[in-house]
């Protein structure tokens, strides 16, 4: 199972390149896995998500920039450890002439790094109006910051704006993600000084014998450092009152190194009593603290990661379409392919000495059949025959016997151009070319909405049903005043 | 019980428009050529698999005075009408004559409800009359359809022949319904059988849920465009001696790729979430030419800057110096922890270029980084944010019966822009304010962004009153 940082790393990466696929593929997918999914927790049903869909190219850079995170951090632990045993070694040496100078030990060993862990404790806040300064001096020393900038230097870096560095990105989730990494890193280093200094200080107590006593420029009186030594010891005074050295102790161990002879005047054995005391002041304020905010950046940056994970668009969108109910109304199969609008231009048709009139559909429009025939032609006609409308098919058939081979070479079907041509229409017109014989001409002749001519959509429109009748004697004009009344 | 409902009627009359309009379905063929349809198409509507109703599209009637002369030729009594409907399918299953006849009315008779469409923007005719006599002989519950295809208006004619033969008659006009038309037109469809009514309101439930749930995700993407122009900013590491001015132009003209990349891909998203996204757009692009640009140089090695490197330096003389007075016992006076610091800083300041210059693994380990953006300008915000209202706008009240290219004039973003109320305005600025400084939104600003934003797609979006 992939790390929670990995799966924040590849899961929008792969989201990402997952917008190619059809929103509705996508949708059945993704709502199929969120039923199949238990829990309600967004990140538990994302990542088990990540589990089961089926992803051919699972992006690498999670895994990538996990190897590269964990070289940082094994190398963080080595120097920390290095230098926490290496100054222990340095601080605890003892020739056999004077004694461990336990203040030197304390400054060096406890109070150096609890002031540099409390420096770094100003980072955790984020940028804090007023203190920019100080937090980058704090950042820039700040060893955490420093391997974080070697990682970001180094590590293959996702397409976006992720910097793993103090302030390389900037606000939101990925700024939060590289705060947390750099007080993981910077803990991280801590801790493992601490604790190689406690056990290389344990190591030397137990395999070497070392005195200890307490040495400063300083006037201060026994009993002063014997109040600062409780004050140390009060975390643990109650419990481990051995690790409490005494007012006797305080005084008997003091020393300077300018006196002659013995540098202190008690058994040697008194002057290894204070072990004890450091050892729980390194525990107690080194390596415990230090343990506690390792653990408090540990979650911090698990919360910055999910958070890097759940407020990406792609997977806000993601757990939208897991959680949502799936509405789906498309057509089922494939919609068959449209034919195009094909016919072939003909001449402009010549008009006979007389016509014939048939109105299709046109019954309740009489009137405009009329002003129509009044506007467009000379020729001599008799009245219009109406056909279709509401007329059944024995009255249109009766209608037609009117029509032979003798009596016209030109027919002018008058129809209405507003209207699309039916297969009802075309019947009519192959039985009328039955009666008129093959010699005579049919002229259909959609007419527009108020005596105005037909829109060219509609004329095409009838002009690609007439086409289909094959018959090279049925023509489709769209008349204007000036084509009707010419030849006349 | 599921509700079946065939659309049906003349051919050429806006059938599949509004079947392509309530099933959201650009697939559907819209052609002002009559007879697209040539077979009836199922559009089941289903909720997670759960049908809750279907729409069937069909081809129109080619030959009524025909199919009703035969119905009429076999005159049953009344009751017996829709057997003599089924009788003749069963016909002229095989008769290419009546192949139209057949698909439309094969759908009704396996218990589809009738939806008849007629174009009120033309003329009523009476050879509407025999295919309503049909649609009547099939016993089956009806609503007629007023569309409106053109600019005549007809409708009164049409309504009062289409009330003599269906229960419900309603004006629709495909190509343009918006939400609340359709929701409504659902509402009817429950009203033609008692029974379909409670699938029909979760059908009206299910499709509300959704436009709300529409608006919040293109909410949500609106929201990261914004961020993404407020915070984006670009960076080359440049050699020490390399002019400024040609990376500088290439990092700005990155800078605008990226903000109008991620534009793109905002309007794809807000497409995609309302199934359009097949449709084309017709937009200019932002204009980001001269706009006002954050630029800085500065020295990095491993992500420090020169002054940071210096201090680091100082602190590392210090600490080694320190050691040195250490070992001294104090008797150098500290001296070696200021010389320490002093030779540290300034070896780091010095050192610092080349540094920069030095490879790890191959790698240069720093150099002159040259940054560009974010965007200073603060109304390039509220260009990207209107622009994007504006084609949600159009996206969402766009209807799938259309198939023009969605076009988005310039200069209409101003105007939705002064629809805005000042109080939204302020909250906007302020909160874009916050997020470019800081380079990035915190959860509690990407939300409250996001919900002003949802609320002005919602104010654009609320369903109008419907008219019957």
């Amino acid at each position: 199972m992939n790390s929670l940082f990995e799966d924040a790393l590849d899961i929008p990466a792969w989201l990402e390149g997952d917008r190619a696929l059809a929103f509705r593929e996508r949708a059945h997918r993704d709502r199929k896995l969120g039923l199949a999914i238990r829990g309600s927790r967004p990140l538990v049903r994302v990542r088990a998500w990540w589990r089961q869909v089926d992803a051919d190219a699972r992006p690498e850079l999670g895994a990538q920039l996990k190897r590269t995170r964990a070289w940082v951090s094994l190398v963080l632990c080595a120097a920390g450890a290095l230098f926490g045993s290496g100054l222990a070694l340095a601080v605890l040496r003892y020739d056999g002439h004077y004694p461990v100078n336990v203040v030197a030990a304390l400054a060096l060993l406890v109070i150096a790094p609890l002031l540099l862990m409390i420096a770094s404790l100003l980072l955790m806040p984020g940028r804090v109006p007023g203190l920019r300064m100080l937090q980058d001096a704090v950042a820039t020393v700040n060893v955490g910051n420093l391997a974080a900038s070697v990682f970001n230097r180094f590590a293959t870096r996702p397409v976006g704006e992720l910097n793993f560095d103090w302030g390389g990105s900037r606000g939101g989730p990925l700024a939060r993600l590289a705060k947390w990494q750099v007080m993981f890193f910077s803990q991280l280093a801590g801790l493992s000084f601490s604790l190689a200094a406690t056990l290389t200080a344990f190591a030397l107590v137990v395999f070497t014998d070392l005195a200890f006593g307490w040495s400063t420029t300083l006037d201060v009186a026994a009993l002063q450092a014997h109040r600062v030594v409780e004050l140390v010891s009060w975390p643990w005074g109650q419990w481990v009152g051995d690790a409490v050295p005494g007012v006797a102790l305080v005084e008997e161990s003091r020393f300077f190194r300018l006196d002659s002879g013995d540098p202190v005047d008690v058994a040697a054995g008194r002057l290894t009593g204070w072990w004890p005391f450091l050892l729980m002041s390194l525990l107690t304020y080194g390596v415990l603290p230090r343990c506690i905010l390792l653990v408090v950046a540990r979650a911090r940056l698990s919360a910055a990661t999910r958070d890097v994970l759940l407020e990406d668009v792609g997977v806000r969108a993601l757990l939208d379409r897991m959680d949502s109910a799936v509405l789906d109304s498309e057509g089922e199969g494939e919609e068959p392919p449209v034919e195009s609008s094909s016919h072939a231009t003909r001449a402009s048709v010549r008009f006979a000495d007389t016509v014939r009139v048939v109105a299709w559909d046109l019954a309740g429009e009489e009137e405009l059949v009329d002003e129509w025939l009044i506007t467009h032609v000379e020729k001599r006609h008799g009245s219009p025959v109406f056909l279709g409308g509401d007329n059944e098919l024995a009255a249109d058939e009766l209608a037609l016997t009117v029509f032979s081979t003798d009596d016209s070479t030109m027919v002018l079907v008058l129809v209405k151009g507003w209207e699309p041509p039916l297969l009802d229409c075309m019947d009519v017109l192959r039985s009328l070319r039955t009666r008129v014989g093959s010699q005579a001409s049919l002229l259909v002749v959609p007419l527009g909405l108020d005596v105005g001519a037909p829109r060219a959509d509609e004329l095409d429109a009838w002009r690609h049903a007439i086409a289909r009748l094959a018959d090279p004697g049925v023509y489709v004009e769209a008349l204007t005043e000036a084509a009707g009344k010419h030849d006349g | 019980m599921t509700p079946r409902i065939a659309i049906v009627g003349h051919p050429n009359k806006g059938k599949s428009s509004v079947v392509a309009t309530l099933a959201e379905d650009d697939s559907v063929a819209v052609s002002p050529l009559p007879g697209t349809t040539t077979q009836a198409r199922r559009f089941p509507m289903r909720v997670d698999d759960e049908l809750l109703y279907e729409l069937f599209d069909t081809p129109g009637f080619q030959r009524p005075r025909e199919t009703l002369a035969w119905l009429t030729e076999h005159h049953p009594a009344a009751h017996e009408r829709a057997q003599t409907v089924a009788a003749f399918v069963a016909t002229h299953q095989q008769d290419e004559r009546f192949h139209d006849e057949c698909e439309l009315l094969g759908p009704v008779l396996d218990g589809a409800g009738i939806l008849y469409v007629v174009d009120g923007s033309k003329p009523y005719g009476h050879e509407y009359e025999a295919e309503m006599q049909v649609l009547q002989w099939t016993g089956r519950p009806r609503m007629a359809l007023i569309n409106l295809i053109g600019d005549g208006d007809y409708v009164d004619a049409w309504r009062r022949a289409l009330d003599q033969f269906f229960s419900i008659v309603r004006v629709f006009d495909a190509t343009r319904a918006d939400f609340s038309r359709r929701i409504a037109l659902l509402r009817g469809f429950g009203e033609l059988s008692e029974a379909w009514r409670p699938a029909m309101d979760r059908a009206v439930e299910a499709l509300t849920t959704e436009r709300k749930h529409r608006q919040r995700q293109s909410a949500v993407e609106i929201t990261d465009l914004l961020i993404v122009v407020a915070t984006s900013r670009v960076s080359k590491v440049l050699a020490p001696e390399a002019d400024v001015d040609a990376p500088h132009t290439e990092l700005t003209g990155r800078l605008h790729d990226r903000v109008r990349r991620r534009e793109t891909q905002a309007r794809n998203a807000v497409q995609t979430i309302y199934q359009h996204a097949s449709v084309t757009r017709e937009e200019h692009a932002a204009s980001l030419l001269g706009v006002d640009l954050f630029s800085e140089q500065a020295w990095r090695v491993f992500g420090l800057s020169r002054g940071q490197l210096a201090t680091t330096g100082a602190l590392s003389g210090a600490i080694a110096g320190g050691g040195v007075d250490v070992a001294l016992g104090g008797a150098s006076m500290l001296l070696g922890a200021g010389i320490g610091a002093l030779l540290g800083g300034v070896g780091a300041f010095v050192g610092t270029p080349s540094l920069a210059r030095s490879k790890l693994v191959g790698l240069p380990i720093g150099g002159r980084e040259l940054i560009v953006g974010p965007i200073r300008d603060p109304n390039i915000g509220w260009v990207i944010l209107t622009r994007a209202l504006l084609h949600h706008r159009l996206v969402a009240e766009r209807n799938h019966a259309r198939r023009e290219a969605l076009i988005i004039e310039d200069g209409a973003e101003t105007r939705l822009s002064e629809q805005i109320s000042a109080a939204d305005r302020r909250a906007i600025d302020r909160l874009l304010g916050v997020i470019g400084k800081r380079g990035g939104a915190e959860v509690s600003e990407r939300e409250a962004l996001e919900d002003l934003i949802e609320s002005l797609l919602g104010a654009r979006n609320e369903p109008g009153n419907v008219h019957e």
